[in-house]
């Protein structure tokens, strides 16, 4: 949390000539007056090849919304930005900083190599980028290592609902924080009590009981409190449509899209939906949320399109809309973009 | 605006009921059980409409749901009048109330805690989409097939998944002419886990414990996992709210043999049986507790049983109204899966049930989830050793069948995820979902027991006396 808001210390400015000549990414790259910029269609994936570094901030510049996804990988290894615990951001239109803590993604070590993730529409311009290198050496890697882990944010994922991720004490020896209050609880609860039997010969374990349960409780909520704080959509918005524009974490251009769609859509429009296969719930978000609309999910080649739940079906000939995210197939036809966010990612309606 | 004047709607229809029925307690308290009861009102009597007279739902159907509770009570007032019995029968009279919990110290961070989690579920709750697959398809779909009257067979599939409360709760509002937003399902979640908050602190501190009331509330809030679910649209949390709000009143009976305290118990259970579809599976070893609690600690006569009979008559025409709506599958789902994996068809897939790649099997991640993963917090560190230090106490407080509960309903837990559905517990996506509601009743009753003892009814009612103290702990 610390780290996001406060400039990265003990870093060192790489300069853009240097990150150019190392950078590789999924699309040509153009270097501009102040910096290196990257269009940005769907998905834009960059390596920095750049062993050490435990931490990063980029200076940039964006003309869209974005989402960036930041992990490490090594040379032989496909990337995996995905993966549990993943670490996303929004990127709003704009001049920013973002600082990236490299040491919480998965399976860090420092020879491994920072990789970022662009997904949305627009250009993603970075304008500087200073880097903090692990020290090399073990002692004081390994407790810089263990700190960031035990304060490491939770972020929103598809799975948070199911499981938040267990808080960790010291990583590098893979003790869990519960177990290490578990313990702390059940020394002061029972050696307590057994100190007070001692002392005044009398039997009253409760007291004890719930002096350690609640103080060794509050020590977990203070850790949950400073890592779940990232996670906190605040303040909240009245209107569905704000709501989804700016705090839809698990996709931003998704929820601009589906904002742009329940703003633009008439009530009683049905609805068809082109998004990429496979992706995570982008056809059900936007269904969803323009419900109660009939909506249903675009296959290509299907002569009858089906709903959420399978509850709605429509045919092609029934649609009046389609809203289409980087489908990676053509607009179904007869259909012609109305408003849009960018190229592949619009509200259209027929012609 | 359509929403909170539908949300009060609710409220005040739920306080109608507990009038007519004479189960009011204190304002503090009725105001946040109002709204759980009201809820389950709403839910029992839009699904048995729907589900068992097939009238179709609508603004009419549910003005109707909403009015008839008024019309009970004005009904009852009458034949109160006619007899003159008290308002709350079957009660003696209330201890006197204590509202600050002591020791201060140790109370205040507790508080500040507790107000802090509050405010952060509703901020972070209304402020954030809904963004699950899961309510997309499920949770929070229901109420939009409710409020658009679709009941296809795929939206009863989809009802049947949800249950009663969780469907026709959120879909108040749009039946009734608001927007559809689906952050009114969200804000529904919120004012559930308000009311049991409330419920809790309210409660402990009209019967003169504000300890039990506020350790409560500390405990639930002190379970991330509840907390965060308080914000999303998934139901595990509202069926733990109604679980651990029936628990406050079974802990009630336990100790004072109240029959205004059994049923409003079981108008909670018959709460929690309509959320999901285990919630009835959940609900009904709690009910069978309750049950042998009114048996055994209350005076002898058939009007300890007369109380009862109404809302088990409910509970009864829900089932009816599930066996009509969704067929025998989709009512006892969980049985019949038991039933298969007993003759040998296991329901999840063998393979899938292996143990995981670190080699580490469903009973071992099961007792991680209640124990180091940390989404229940420290609640099983302190719950077990409690019950072990604590038995005389258990024993003089006459809790041993509301423990007896919680045993089953952590077995129901331990049976899915370690034989039942390996699977999910392998891949952590529902082991700790499903601990959620024993989870929170535990919470409850620990605090129950970790809390000075209740003053009695008759004791002096000077408030400052420090309470006497109990045998055994």
């Amino acid at each position: 949390m610390l780290l996001a808001a406060a400039p990265l210390e003990r870093a060192r400015e790489l300069p853009i000539p240097v990150l150019e000549s190392q950078l590789a990414s999924s699309v040509a790259s153009r270097r501009v007056a102040d910096g290196i910029a990257l269009p940005v269609q769907g998905e834009t994936g960059l390596v920095i090849p750049l062993p050490g570094v435990e931490a990063l901030e980029i200076q940039y510049r964006s003309t869209g919304t974005l989402q960036i996804t930041w992990t490490t990988t090594t040379v032989d290894h496909a990337p995996a930005p995905f993966e549990t615990p993943w670490h996303h951001e929004r990127v709003p239109p704009g001049r920013g900083r973002l600082v990236f803590d490299l040491r919480t993604t998965p399976h860090w070590r420092a020879d491994r190599l920072p990789y970022f993730l662009l997904e949305g529409s627009g250009e993603f311009t970075v304008t500087g980028v200073r880097v903090r290198l692990a020290t090399g050496d073990p002692a004081t890697d390994t407790r810089s290592f263990d700190e960031a882990i035990r304060w490491s944010p939770i972020r929103l994922d598809h799975a948070t609902v199911n499981r938040l991720g267990p808080p960790v004490w010291t990583a590098s020896r893979g003790v869990l924080l519960l177990l290490v209050l578990g313990i702390a609880f059940l020394v002061g609860a029972v050696g307590g009590a057994l100190a007070w039997l001692g002392f005044r010969k009398r039997w009253r374990p409760a007291p004890f009981l719930a002096v350690a349960g609640v103080a060794c409780a509050l020590a977990a909520d203070g850790v949950f409190l400073v890592r779940a704080w990232p996670m906190l959509a605040f303040p909240p918005r009245l209107a569905a449509e704000d709501r989804l524009a700016n705090d839809f974490a698990l996709g931003p251009e998704l929820g601009e899209l589906t904002a742009l769609a329940r703003r633009s859509l008439r009530p009683g429009d049905r609805v068809g939906v082109q998004a990429k296969e496979p992706d995570w719930f982008a056809w059900e978000t936007i269904c969803f949320h323009l419900a109660p609309r009939p909506c249903v999910k675009v296959v290509p080649g299907a002569t009858t399109y089906e709903g959420l739940s399978g509850v709605k079906h429509l045919t092609p000939g029934e649609l009046d809309a389609v809203v289409y995210l980087h489908a990676g197939v053509p607009l179904l036809p007869g259909f012609g973009p109305a408003e849009s966010l960018g190229p592949e990612a619009f509200v259209a309606r027929r012609r | 605006m359509i929403f909170l004047l539908s949300a009060l709607a609710v409220t005040a229809s739920g306080y109608a009921l507990l009038r007519a029925t004479r189960l009011t307690v204190r304002p503090a308290v009725d105001a946040p059980l109002s709204w759980l009861v009201g809820a389950a009102w709403l839910g029992w009597a839009s699904f048995v409409a729907r589900g068992l007279l097939g009238i179709p739902s609508g603004p009419v159907t549910a003005g109707a749901v909403l009015l008839l509770p008024f019309a009970g009570w004005a009904a009852s007032h009458r034949l109160r009048t006619r007899s003159a019995s008290p308002e709350t029968a079957g009660e003696g009279p209330p201890p006197p109330p204590r509202w600050i919990p002591r020791p201060a110290w140790l109370f205040v961070p507790m508080t500040a805690w507790t107000v802090l989690v509050a405010a952060a579920v509703v901020l972070h709750g209304l402020g954030t989409p809904i963004h699950t697959d899961d309510s997309y398809r499920v949770r929070a779909y229901a109420p939009v097939l409710a409020a658009t009257g679709d009941w296809s067979d795929p939206a009863r599939a989809v009802v049947a998944m949800a249950g009663p409360v969780p469907t026709y709760l959120p879909a108040l509002a749009w039946t009734l002419g608001a927007e559809v937003d689906p952050i009114h399902v969200s804000a529904t979640v919120i004012l559930t886990f308000l009311a049991l908050l409330a419920l809790l602190v309210c409660l402990g501190s009209a019967r003169g414990v504000p300890e039990a009331g506020w350790g409560g509330a500390f405990a639930l809030t002190s379970m991330p996992l509840f907390a965060y679910h308080a914000t999303s649209t998934y139901a595990d949390g509202w069926l733990a709210c109604y679980l651990a709000a029936a628990f406050a009143f079974l802990v009630a009976h336990g100790r004072g043999g109240s029959p205004g305290d059994a049923a409003r118990t079981l108008l909670l259970l018959l709460g929690a049986a309509m959320v999901k579809r285990e919630g009835e599976l959940v609900a009904l070893p709690v009910a069978a507790a309750l049950l042998a609690q009114v048996a055994w600690r209350e005076p002898a006569g058939k009007g300890k049983w007369l109380r009862l009979a109404p809302i088990l008559g409910a509970w009864a025409a829900l089932f009816l109204a599930r066996l009509v709506a969704f067929g025998s599958g989709n009512s006892v789902p969980f049985l019949l899966a038991a039933g298969q994996k007993m003759a040998g068809g296991a329901p999840a897939a063998a393979a899938a049930a292996a143990p995981s790649a670190g080699g580490l099997g469903p009973g071992v991640l099961f007792l991680q989830a209640l124990f180091t993963e940390g989404n229940l917090g420290l609640l099983w560190w302190v719950f077990v050793p409690s019950v072990l230090l604590l038995v005389p106490r258990i024993r003089g407080e006459r809790q041993g069948l509301s423990l007896a509960a919680l045993a089953v309903l952590l077995a129901q837990a331990a049976a899915s995820a370690i034989w039942l559905y390996p699977e999910f517990t392998l891949n952590h996506t529902t082991v700790h979902r499903s601990l959620l509601p024993v989870s929170a009743a535990a919470a409850v009753w620990l605090a129950a027991l970790l809390a000075p003892p209740a003053p009695p009814a008759a004791a002096a009612r000077g408030s400052g006396k420090r309470p006497p103290r109990r045998r055994g702990g």
